[in-house]
């Protein structure tokens, strides 16, 4: 079947399976950010953001995008412009492995859209659905933190 | 049988046609978290029902509340508009629902028609008394008291292709006060116990007890027993303690391999005393404020 979707601000037309994932179909069109994890809604890994909410791509299926805007972190910066929050994330050290970044972006992405000022205990609840091994968490809250103040304007 | 086709009704009616067509199986689609993962019933067609105008969360005069079968729980956890007790239940009970991407995929009509052990809003919508509105293309719109809906499970309860659209409870005295707890292992785990409680106390007088009881079990129960004792008596750490003594004697609690039942028992009767007294003190403060 035919879906209609927007991917990072480019209008798609994709031919997917009835029965496909999200997490398949994006990673069969080269968006490899979004990333193959637990495959059953618990690590977050998958997540993008639909229609600007955090959303896990492993229990939704691509059937379920029709017409609606797909964001994955490809559309956050670049290596030589790396957007606020990415930034903020390296320079707290809460990029150790790196595979649940993409995921921790966006759901902060998401977070900052509806409420710019945050606090830690709020951005912990937008994140409870990424797990990371690495960090603790700690300096991830504190990149968010700062990313969200840099996004502010504030120094 | 797999998956053939998607669609995309606009309206309530429309998506009530789609699901009563017998030339095809066709099961409701709403966040999806369920049917992602295997739960299709064979069917050939998904009718995504999230595009059919039924995600208003809205106050009717003051005195009833509408929650639209595909609000999300994250839209439900955030409603402030929801007024008294009756709201401060469902956003809590809303807000604690798995993770923050699950909470934004997940819809009232699904958690209630997937219904599983560990479901929140059942449990809440059972102490509030609520009713499912119904959609069906040959019984036409009618309503079910969830308690019905979840004394044998809502896919058994329900009619075959039926729609849920929504629910309405009503909104009670601002003299009443409630609490919706979980206990489990971490914040984001599957709960092993929960408690929905709402009172209505007026000079330390209990008026109006509800307290539902989910994840012991496979559906949430009433304890009704629990509640009569605690209705038109005082409430006293005697009477609040021998509620929860009763309510942990009146459910049935399945075995676990999580939590052994005679464990579960024990900790279930701490959180009823516990659910009992914080709902008994947010009623207190609301008359007192």
């Amino acid at each position: 079947m035919k879906i209609d979707v927007t991917i990072n601000g480019s209008k798609r037309t994709l031919e997917v399976a009835a029965d496909a994932l999200l997490l398949d179909v994006l990673r069969a069109n080269g968006l490899l950010s979004v990333k193959y994890g637990c495959r059953e809604g618990t690590c977050g890994t998958c997540t993008v953001l639909v229609d600007g909410r955090a959303t896990l791509a492993c229990v939704t299926l691509a059937g379920q995008v029709h017409n609606r805007s797909v964001e994955t972190v490809e559309v956050m910066g670049s290596v030589g412009q790396p957007h606020p929050l990415q930034r903020a994330l390296v320079d707290a050290g809460a990029v150790q492995c790196g595979f649940c970044i993409p995921g921790m972006l966006l759901s902060s992405k998401a977070l900052l859209s509806s409420n710019p000022k945050p606090t830690r205990a709020e951005i912990a609840t937008a994140l409870d659905g990424n797990l990371c091994r690495c960090t603790g968490y700690t300096k991830v809250i504190d990149g968010i933190e700062r990313g969200a103040a840099v996004m502010r304007g504030e120094p | 049988m797999t998956i053939q086709a998607f669609a995309y009704p606009a309206t309530v009616k429309e998506a009530v046609a789609l699901l009563g067509d017998s030339s095809k199986h066709a099961i409701a689609l709403g966040g999806g978290t369920a049917i992602a993962h295997g739960s299709r019933r064979g069917a050939e067609l998904l009718v995504d029902v999230t595009r059919c105008c039924m995600d208003r969360i809205a106050v009717d005069y003051g005195k009833t509340i509408l929650l639209g079968a595909t609000a999300r729980c994250a839209e439900i956890a955030a409603a402030n508009a929801l007024p008294n007790a009756e709201g401060a239940l469902l956003r809590e009970a809303a807000a604690g629902v798995a993770t923050q991407p699950l909470r934004n995929a997940i819809t009232l009509g699904g958690n209630i028609f997937h219904l599983a052990a560990w479901s929140d809003l059942p449990v809440a919508l059972l102490a509030l008394d609520a009713q499912v509105q119904i959609a069906h293309i040959q019984n036409g719109d009618f309503a079910i008291p969830m308690s019905a809906l979840v004394a044998v499970h809502p896919q058994r309860a329900l009619p075959t292709n039926a729609l849920i659209t929504g629910v309405s409870l009503g909104v009670g005295s601002k003299l009443r006060g409630s609490v919706y707890r979980r206990f489990r292992l971490t914040t984001t785990d599957y709960s092993l116990i929960t408690v929905a409680a709402l009172l209505e106390v007026e000079d330390r007088k209990c008026l109006h007890a509800a307290i539902a009881i989910g994840a012991v079990g496979p559906r949430p129960m009433r304890a009704a027993g629990a509640e009569k004792i605690l209705v038109d008596g005082p409430l006293t750490p005697k009477r609040i303690a021998d509620a929860a003594h009763q309510a942990a004697d009146e459910v049935t609690i399945a075995p676990n391999y999580r939590l052994a039942a005679d464990v579960r028992k024990r900790i279930l009767e701490v959180e009823v005393r516990r659910a009992i007294e914080i709902a008994a003190e947010r009623a207190r403060l609301k008359a007192t404020a």
